[in-house]
């Protein structure tokens, strides 16, 4: 019985990464919320995004790593680069492990529609910073929204 | 040698019966934690929660660019009533989660014309006031959420009034 519980535990510890539809390091599910999901992806969905609202109103992408592959770290500066999605709003969030706002001394926990700033060309070009830098590979954009390693710092 | 496989096949059995069902589980007993988090106001009433923040998130990734607006409810005595006022110029959206976190309902501002409406949220059989918009579910329990999108955190306190004008409570006239 304890091996069962523990294997419901894992089974449904996916977060809301492995859904169906990827793009790059992001991934979604357009099963969210619906009563049509099957039992592990609405109890995976229930521990890792509950009360989200169904994909016909918002869709929900995630990623664990960056545009390299590497997990994401704390520790690390990224730079979140691309053309602002075509949508009546859209935000980027950051959290930890668990699914919780990270503490940070900048008090910021996201970037949104309404207030990323653009490039002339209509592009954005964030930078989350972290308190220490990190060295990682230079990579090359993919299109849409890219989280990748701060160049500035090879 | 085959006086082990027995046992083994029966415990498999066992574990994959026990795994099942914890996975069935789990999204009622979640909702249960998010109700209590969320019930701090009180059940079948409308709680108006301060924006997320690392110090406060009564559910898991909490947007920090919406203010979310709570009415746990319990309606095994009679349906309860869900009004909701879009905030001019700002999305608002109300959703409605049955204890076992289907989403029963979903309306936004853009959908309600910018214009005020009223939900009855109510079980199969229960009396609902005549001519009502009513969402039928088959669990006592369950959460209504109002959502709002700020252009700044620090519209809260701005729009404070305004999203008071929500509300959540026990239908008592049926006309």
């Amino acid at each position: 019985m304890a091996g069962g519980l523990g294997a419901a535990w894992a089974i449904t510890g996916g977060g809301l990464s492995g859904g169906a539809i990827v793009n790059g390091p992001w991934t979604t599910s357009l099963g969210f919320g619906t009563k049509a999901t099957d039992a592990v992806t609405r109890a995976a969905v229930a521990r890792a995004g509950l009360l989200a609202l169904p994909a016909k109103e918002t869709v929900y992408w995630s990623a664990k790593t960056d545009a390299t592959g590497a997990s994401l770290d704390g520790n690390c500066r990224y730079s979140l680069s691309g053309t602002p999605l075509d949508a009546r709003w859209w935000s980027v969030t950051i959290y930890d492990e668990a699914g919780y706002l990270v503490a940070n001394r900048a008090n910021i926990w996201s970037v949104n529609g309404a207030n990323v700033a653009l490039d002339d060309k209509g592009q954005m070009a964030r930078r989350h910073r972290a308190d220490k830098a990190c060295c990682r590979r230079l990579v090359a954009r993919n299109q849409g929204a890219t989280l990748s390693p701060d160049p500035a710092h090879v | 040698m085959r006086g082990w496989l027995g046992p083994l096949a029966f415990g498999l059995i066992v574990a994959a019966v026990t795994a099942y069902a914890a996975i069935w589980a789990i999204p009622y007993g979640l909702m249960n934690v998010a109700i209590e988090r969320l019930g701090q106001g009180g059940v079948n009433r409308m709680s108006y929660g301060n924006l997320a923040n690392p110090d406060r998130q009564p559910v898991v990734r909490p947007s920090p660019d919406l203010a979310y607006s709570s009415c746990p409810y319990n309606i095994s005595e009679g349906p309860i009533a869900i009004d909701v006022a879009p905030v001019p110029g700002r999305y608002t959206s109300l959703s409605i989660f049955d204890a076992a976190t289907d989403v029963i309902f979903v309306r936004n501002d853009v959908e309600a014309g910018g214009k005020p409406f009223r939900i009855i949220v109510a079980r199969a059989g229960q009396a609902v006031p005549k001519g009502a918009e009513v969402v039928r579910t088959n669990h006592d329990h369950g959460i209504a959420l109002i959502r709002i999108l700020l252009k700044d955190p620090t519209e809260i306190g701005a729009i404070d009034a305004a999203r008071r004008q929500s509300s959540c409570a026990t239908v008592t006239k049926l006309k």
